[in-house]
Formats: structure tokens, C-alpha cells, sequence
């Protein structure tokens, strides 16, 4: 039996060989990917997630993690077609026009993503057509917009004003972050929710799924 | 007292007349041109500005009489972080690029962006740094100069009775290296290509020691030693939350790099204070720049974490001149009041002036989105209450 403790360990220590290779040999063996996922992925990511908001794992850290988380989820997603149940939700993430920061917003990419969210990652620079072209095209239940600059947080504000004037408003929650960003902010722009870092991004989502 | 008598004082810990101001004495404590231009529209000052220096973050340097006006303290000196960027800039549409000397695009687009933003790293199509230093190579700073030497003379007149402040030519040790590589491949490769990482920071090192060393060539000869009060590096290892990369990774790869430069910097002008830009939660490295030779500390961002400016004060006061830190410019100056602005200035004043050991800026180049009113309403409270 493989023992999924190494799936856990892979990810969490950025190895992605080992990370491949444990989730090839878990699948060969019949063990379902929503439990490699559920017990093992979301867990080193979740964990991650905690040692870089404790200051005790940085950027390089977490992007090791990620790609390790990556190449085990690009093994385990195709056997999963199909099954809508899998997924917590559909996301939409883009960092707001003007802005090219995307060091943290990629971070909350691959966080929701490796906790079981399917994640449509627009980039940089995104104005408000693009991303209720794409929040319409997905049918994303979240939008997370992300902005570093108090230059362009403002342009927050227009994309939901946006969202509003195309009526489909209703149908998305909005999630906002970055480091400028606040709760007050957030409230006053008409966002569902704002966290300071990425795991409060994922226990925000997960709120706002299931809503 | 002249200005340069006044940062004299302030960066050996010492009380002068008033707290000094430095406004353009770096890239780093400058002023954005919208922002520029309704501040001095307001009150009627002149709008004219030098050729750009780092046409990138969009800031500008007012011309001369303007400084005067403005009562700042320090002048700069160095190269135009984009070299020839008149001649070498292109207009389609609305649309501004320009490819640097160092391979990278740059691209600003009239119609919505407020900087130039990078579209190209130059190894960022290679495997590995390892493979892509096989191809590519960091440019030799003696091909710039004789161009640096032309801009420079052109700066010189202005150091009069102000500090003057040898400027870097381009961004940090690991600011370079991400340019060069692209961000999150360069992070990765800290784990996946170390010996490449090194070599790359080791190059770039090189590259900042000739640049140095040009500069320093030129003001002897001049014999402008006496006019150059400090040394002016910088690199961004910090977060609103933590350093970027982990502070072992910053002392093993970065710091030491940064001391070499220092002692080069003392070794040629013994009377110099090293400054350094570094933003954000940057607090567990500080005694480590203290200990590589750091003397002055920029940009002291005390909105990030641990950053309180009572407690940087206490512990480091001794050690670091703190330049910055001024006034926040993540909230305060870009959204407060005046009356904000002013309250924030004068309870700064009232922590950081004490002894000496500051000069006043806001925490990073004042943005576009700062409001003429509370532009003045910095100035104004710093110039009535910053006198001891
Ligand atoms: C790295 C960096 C850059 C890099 C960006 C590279 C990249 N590909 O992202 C470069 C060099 C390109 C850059 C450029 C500029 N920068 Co910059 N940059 C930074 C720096 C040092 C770190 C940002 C970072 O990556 N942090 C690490 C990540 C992990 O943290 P994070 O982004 O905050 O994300 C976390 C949370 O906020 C949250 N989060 C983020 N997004 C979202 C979204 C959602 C939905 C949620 C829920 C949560 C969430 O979760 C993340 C993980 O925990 C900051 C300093 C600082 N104090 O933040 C300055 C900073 C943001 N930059 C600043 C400035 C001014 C600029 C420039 C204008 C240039 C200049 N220096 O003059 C340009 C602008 C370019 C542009 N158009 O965007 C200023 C902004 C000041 C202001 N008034 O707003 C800062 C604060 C520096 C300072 N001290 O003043 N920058």
C-alpha cells in the first residue's frame, strides 16, 4: 500500500517528482482521488498555507508547493470528469487593470485551487469586461479580484458597479485582497468578503459557496 | 545652517536647526508627475521638471528653483536608470515601450497605466538560469560610461550646499535578478538551480561594483568628494507580512553581496553613510545590514508587520539613521484628510526627530493619487513642526 503521508510530505517539502510519483502509484491502486485530495492535498496546502501567515515558510516556499500540488491534481483531475460534486466551486481570479502584482494573487490562485476549487486564472492588468466575460463564460460562483497599488484599488469598485450594470451581480459572490486592501474597504465597495492572505482566502470561499 | 550641515548632523544621530527634508535625492523618495503638477500648480510653483531619471515609476525631478522652494535637502547624483530613454522610447498608438539595456520591454499605455510595466525577462525562455547565463549575460557597465558621465556633469552644478546622494544605477541584487529571470521562476530556482541564482546575483554584484566605481572615478576627478554625503542601494526583500525570500536565504545569498558593496563604497569614500531602500516587514534582517556595514535606512515602512516606528526607533536607533517613514502612503497621504496628514506627520515628528538619526520622506515616492492638499499639509506641518 502507498502510504499518502508522502503525497502529504511531497507537497508540502515542493517535491514534485515524489508528488507524482505517490499519486500515480495511489491511482494504480484504486485509492479514489477525492480521498487523495480531501485527506491528504488540501491538508499540506491548508498546512503551507499556515507555516507562510506564521512567517515561517516565504513566496519560493509556497510556489514549490504549488507546482507539487499541480502535478499530483494533473493526474488526478482527468479521472474525475464527470463528477460536478468534485468541485467546491468555480473561480475567477485576476489582479485589476493597472496593476501587474501578482506574486499574492498567484499564491490565492494555487491555495484555492489545491483545496479543491476549480480556478480560472485571468492574470494581470484585468479590466471589468474581461472579467464578467469570463465570471459569464464559467458561470463562476466567485470572482477575486486582487490589487497592491492604492492607485488601482479603486478600479475595484468599477468592476462590481460593472458586475451590477450587466446583471449578473446576483449570481457571483465577490472576493477582494491585496495589500492595500481592507475589511472596511471591501464593505464600502460592495465586495462579499476581503482576506489578508490565502488561507483566510480559502475559508472565505468555502463561506461564500455555500451560502 | 545649509542643508548639507543639516543632513550632516541628522546622519551622524545629532539635532540640527530642523528635521532635514529630502524630496528627489533618490528614486526612491521622489514625487510622481501628476501628483507633482497639481501640487505645484497649487501654489503656484514652477511645473518644470529634468529629464527623467526613472521615466519607469513615472516620477520626475523639479527643476532647481523649484527644489529651493520646496526647501529640500538633498540632491542626486548618478545614471539614468533608463539610459538614452528619449531616443530610445517608441509611440504606437497610445502605447509607450522602450527595451532597456538589460533586454527587458517595457510597456506604458497611455490611456490607463501610471508606470511602465515589464513585459520580457530576458532568461525566462531557459530551463535554468544555469543554462540561460550560456546565452545571455549581464551588460558591462563600462559601455554606459561615457553617457553616465554626460548625465552626471549635467547634475553636478546642483549639488551646491546640499547633501548629495550617489544614486544606484538600477534596481537591487535580487530586484535585477527577477527582472532578468521572471518573478516566480526566479523564486523557484532558489530551490531548483542555487548555483545559478548565485551566479546571477554574483554578476549583477559586479555590475553594481563597476558602476560604483565609474562614479566615484569621475567625482575625484572632479575633486567633489567633499559634496557626496551618502551612498544610495537599495533592494525590496520585504512584504506587508514577511521577507519576501527567508532571511538564511537573504544571509547566505544577498546580504554579503550588499556588504562587499559597502566596503567598496567606504574603501573609496571613507566618509560616506551607506542608505538602503528595502520595503516592507524587514525587521529579522536589520541587524544583519547593521552588522554588513548599513548606517541609513529607507523606507521604513511601519505599516507592514513589526515595523512600529517606536519600537525600530528603540532598537535600532543607535545603529540606523531611519530615512523615511514620514507620513504612510498605503492609506494616510493618498486618502486621509489634511488634517490626517498633519496629525500622522507631527506624532511621527514626535517618535523619530528626538536625537536625531532622521530625515524626513514619506514611506516610498509620493503616487498619483496623492491630492495637492495633503502634498502641502505634509510639507506644511513638516517645515512648522519639524524644528528643534
Ligand atoms: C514585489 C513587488 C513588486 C514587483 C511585483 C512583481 C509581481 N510579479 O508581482 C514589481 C517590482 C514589478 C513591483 C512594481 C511596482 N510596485 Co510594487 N511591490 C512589491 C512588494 C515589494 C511585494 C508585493 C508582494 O509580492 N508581496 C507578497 C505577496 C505574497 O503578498 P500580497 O501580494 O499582499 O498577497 C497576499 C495577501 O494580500 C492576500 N491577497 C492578495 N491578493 C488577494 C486577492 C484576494 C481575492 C484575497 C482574498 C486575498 C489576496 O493573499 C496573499 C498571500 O497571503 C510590495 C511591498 C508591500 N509592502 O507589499 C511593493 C508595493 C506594493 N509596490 C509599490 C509600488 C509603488 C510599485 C510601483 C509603482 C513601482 C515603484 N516602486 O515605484 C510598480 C507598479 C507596477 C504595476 N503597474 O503594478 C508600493 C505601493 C504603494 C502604494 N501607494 O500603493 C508597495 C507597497 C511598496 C511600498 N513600500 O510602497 N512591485
Amino acid at each position: 500500500m502507498t502510504d499518502l503521508n508522502l503525497l502529504y510530505d511531497a507537497i508540502l517539502n515542493g517535491k514534485l517528482e515524489q508528488s507524482v510519483e505517490v499519486t500515480n502509484q495511489a491511482v494504480a491502486e484504486g485509492i479514489e482521488p477525492q480521498e487523495i485530495i480531501n485527506g491528504y492535498m488540501i491538508k499540506a496546502m491548508e498546512e503551507i498555507g499556515l507555516r507562510f501567515q506564521n512567517g515561517e515558510a516565504f513566496v519560493p516556499n509556497l510556489l514549490m508547493a504549488a507546482r507539487a500540488m499541480k502535478g499530483s491534481l494533473d493526474i488526478l483531475r482527468p479521472l474525475m470528469k464527470g463528477a460536478n460534486s468534485v468541485s467546491m466551486g468555480k473561480v475567477v481570479i485576476g489582479t485589476v487593470k493597472g496593476d501587474l502584482h501578482d506574486i499574492g494573487k498567484n499564491l490565492v490562485a494555487s491555495m484555492l485551487e489545491g483545496c479543491g476549487f476549480e480556478v480560472i486564472n485571468l492574470g494581470v492588468d484585468i479590466s471589468s469586461e474581461k472579467f464578467i466575460e469570463a465570471a459569464k463564460e464559467h458561470k463562476a460562483d466567485i470572482i477575486c479580484m486582487s490589487a497592491l497599488l492604492t492607485t488601482t484599488m479603486n478600479y475595484m469598485k468599477e468592476v462590481i458597479d460593472a458586475l451590477e450594470a450587466a446583471g449578473v451581480r446576483k449570481d457571483v459572490k465577490v472576493m477582494i485582497g491585496g495589500a492595500p486592501v481592507t475589511d472596511a474597504f471591501a464593505q464600502q465597495i460592495g465586495a462579499d468578503g476581503y482576506s489578508e492572505n490565502a488561507n483566510g482566502a480559502v475559508a472565505l470561499a468555502r463561506k461564500l459557496v455555500a451560502e | 545652517m545649509n542643508s548639507r550641515e543639516r543632513v550632516i548632523k541628522a546622519i551622524n544621530h545629532q539635532e540640527a536647526d530642523r528635521v532635514p527634508y529630502d524630496l528627489s535625492g533618490t528614486t526612491v523618495t521622489g514625487i510622481c508627475k501628476g501628483a507633482f503638477l497639481n501640487a505645484m500648480k497649487e501654489r503656484g510653483l514652477s511645473t518644470d521638471y529634468e529629464k527623467e531619471v526613472d521615466p519607469i515609476s513615472q516620477i520626475v525631478t523639479p527643476v532647481e528653483e523649484t527644489l529651493v522652494a520646496l526647501k529640500s535637502d538633498t540632491r542626486r547624483l548618478g545614471a539614468r536608470r533608463v539610459i538614452n530613454y528619449e531616443q530610445i522610447r517608441t509611440k504606437e498608438g497610445s502605447v509607450w515601450s522602450l527595451v532597456d539595456h538589460w533586454d527587458c520591454l517595457w510597456k506604458l499605455d497611455e490611456t490607463k497605466d501610471l508606470y511602465y510595466n515589464q513585459f520580457t525577462h530576458p532568461l525566462e525562455q531557459y530551463d535554468s538560469i544555469t543554462e540561460g547565463l550560456k546565452h545571455w549575460s549581464v551588460p558591462k557597465w563600462s559601455n554606459y560610461v561615457e553617457q553616465m558621465r554626460a548625465d552626471i556633469a549635467e547634475q553636478a552644478p546642483a549639488l551646491g550646499d546640499y547633501c548629495g546622494i550617489a544614486d544606484r544605477n538600477c534596481a537591487g541584487l535580487t530586484e535585477m535578478s527577477l527582472r532578468i529571470r521572471g518573478y516566480e521562476k526566479w523564486y523557484m530556482d532558489i530551490f531548483m538551480d542555487p548555483a545559478g541564482v548565485e551566479q546571477l546575483l554574483e554578476d549583477v554584484t559586479q555590475h553594481k561594483l563597476d558602476y560604483w566605481a565609474s562614479l566615484f572615478d569621475w567625482i575625484e576627478e572632479q575633486g567633489l568628494q567633499d559634496k557626496i554625503q551618502v551612498v544610495s542601494e537599495c533592494d525590496d526583500l520585504g512584504t506587508q507580512k514577511s521577507t519576501l525570500i527567508s532571511p538564511d536565504d537573504l544571509r547566505k545569498m544577498v546580504i554579503p553581496r550588499f556588504k562587499r558593496i559597502w566596503e567598496y563604497t567606504k574603501k573609496r569614500m571613507p566618509h560616506i553613510k551607506n542608505f538602503m531602500h528595502t520595503c516592507g516587514a524587514v525587521r529579522p534582517i536589520l541587524p544583519d545590514l547593521i552588522e554588513a556595514g548599513l548606517d541609513i535606512y529607507n523606507p521604513v515602512q511601519f505599516t507592514a508587520h513589526d515595523m512600529d516606528l517606536k519600537g525600530l526607533k528603540r532598537d535600532f536607533g543607535k545603529d540606523l539613521v531611519f530615512w523615511g517613514g514620514g507620513i504612510d502612503t498605503q492609506s494616510t497621504l493618498c486618502k486621509g484628510t489634511p488634517e490626517e496628514v498633519s496629525d500622522e506627520v507631527k506624532r511621527i515628528l514626535d517618535i523619530m526627530a528626538p536625537g536625531g538619526g532622521f530625515v524626513f520622506a514619506p514611506v516610498h515616492n509620493v503616487q498619483d493619487d496623492v491630492s495637492a492638499a495633503n502634498f502641502w499639509a505634509m510639507w506644511d506641518t513638516l517645515m512648522e513642526y519639524g524644528k528643534y
